[in-house]
């Protein structure tokens, strides 16, 4: 390329060029339209001052501002109802439906996989490790925790519990006491997530995990023990 | 579902503020919230509008959509956008005409993706600042009026009292320039 072509690139991006300049840009760019990758390289170039100025941390606050401004979204259970309208008004016959169902289950599989790699490759993510016993020997769970979630992660030897039966994971301090962070039955993605658990696992006073079978969510384990966690 | 980390990509991240995840949201603030200030602050010189500025630039992104993947990178957008409004909000405070409509519809230009958007933020200010710090300190001069204050070639000329001739030479030199030291990387 020569300086004149060069220069007719560079007024183009800074938007300086004369109308002479510009009937001479349009007969080497009809002659030559390979131009336009060059120009693009050059924009580029320009748009890369961005980085060229010292780089200032923004206030704190500035990240909640931001996210305080969230739109408001349907929520998934709203898609549910709507969902639910449309099967039970005969838009989809049995076998869609069957698909349907299918493909959601593949969906959320693939979700909650994606959730559990990311839950992983953050460095601040802390886990522990359970095994079965008794009804659940051979189960292994890992809870997962950080930036505020609890993921339990179990394999299909954990049986589900017995009808009116939940399984409660349960935070054993140093001092003994035990602390119930959340109920849940395994499902069939072999993840259960909590958003906002009643306790979180990786407090600091925490020293192991485990899981027994309760009636519901108690403020002390009355039923028996399930899967025992390594010391943390 | 919860499902991004630090090292979701730009576009995954953008796909999760489309459906409202406040955490894909987050996750990009961290990633471009400081270069995005700094550019604000830079063309603005005044810490509360860079902060408004910095406010508007992503409650845009997530607002109003106005990102078209298949047009550039989000870095790219969100500087292009936090320039344009900045010098936008520049010109009005200094009661000059207001940027003609030239940002328009699509507010950013195209530009090249590749080995530049490869590399994190961090590493293309260091780039883009140790190509800065080879040109002489007139041409950085040229540069800076152009790009973060957004004047006009004839409003340098009679900013630097230099002919209008001059000016434009000088400053395609420098740009000419500036893309050589950074030839391999874009």
């Amino acid at each position: 390329m020569n300086d004149s072509t060069e220069e007719l690139l560079a007024g183009l991006v800074l938007q300086d060029l004369s109308a002479q300049e510009w009937e001479e840009w349009e007969t080497q760019m009809a002659n030559d339209p390979a131009l336009a990758q060059e120009l693009t390289a050059l924009h580029t170039v320009w748009h890369s001052l961005a980085y060229g100025c010292e780089a200032v941390a923004p206030p704190p606050s500035l990240k909640q501002k931001i996210l305080a401004t969230a739109p408001a979204r349907p929520r998934p259970w709203l898609w549910g109802i709507a969902a639910l309208g449309i099967l039970s008004s005969g838009g989809l016959g049995a076998w869609g439906w069957f698909n349907a169902q299918q493909l959601r289950l593949a969906q959320r599989e693939l979700q909650v996989q994606r959730e559990v790699v990311a839950a992983l490759q953050n460095r601040d993510t802390q886990m522990v490790t359970l095994t079965g016993r008794d009804t659940a020997k051979g189960a292994t769970a890992r809870v997962l925790t950080g930036q505020g979630e609890v993921l339990v992660v179990f394999n299909q030897k954990l049986p589900k519990p017995p009808k009116d039966q939940v399984y409660v994971l349960w935070a054993i301090t140093k001092d003994g006491k035990k602390i119930a962070c959340g109920k849940f039955i395994p499902n069939e993605t072999g993840v259960i997530r909590w958003a906002n658990p009643r306790f979180m696992p990786n407090a600091p006073n925490v020293q192991t995990l485990a899981i027994t079978q309760e009636p519901d969510l108690r403020d002390a384990p009355t039923g028996p023990m399930v899967m025992g966690g390594s010391a943390i | 579902m919860n499902f991004f980390s630090p090292s979701s990509t730009d576009q995954e991240l953008f796909q999760g503020i489309q459906q409202g995840k406040s955490r894909a949201m987050a996750l990009l603030y961290e990633r471009y919230g400081t270069l995005v200030y700094s550019l604000a602050l830079r063309v603005l010189q005044q810490p509360q509008e860079a902060e408004d500025l910095t406010q508007e630039v992503f409650t845009t992104l997530w607002h109003k959509g106005g990102y078209n993947p298949q047009r550039g990178s989000v870095a790219t957008y969100l500087t292009t956008l936090t320039r344009s409004r900045g010098i936008d909000r520049l010109r009005m405070r200094q009661a000059r005409l207001r940027l003609a409509q030239r940002w328009g519809a699509g507010e950013w230009m195209p530009v090249a993706g590749g080995l530049w958007e490869q590399v994190s933020v961090q590493e293309r200010q260091e780039r883009v600042q140790a190509a800065l710090s080879q040109l002489e300190a007139e041409q950085r001069h040229l540069l800076e009026l152009a790009y973060y204050q957004g004047l006009t070639q004839a409003q340098i000329a009679e900013q630097l009292n230099l002919p209008l001739g001059t000016v434009k030479t000088r400053t395609r030199a420098v740009l000419l320039k500036l893309r050589k030291l950074l030839q391999d990387q874009i």
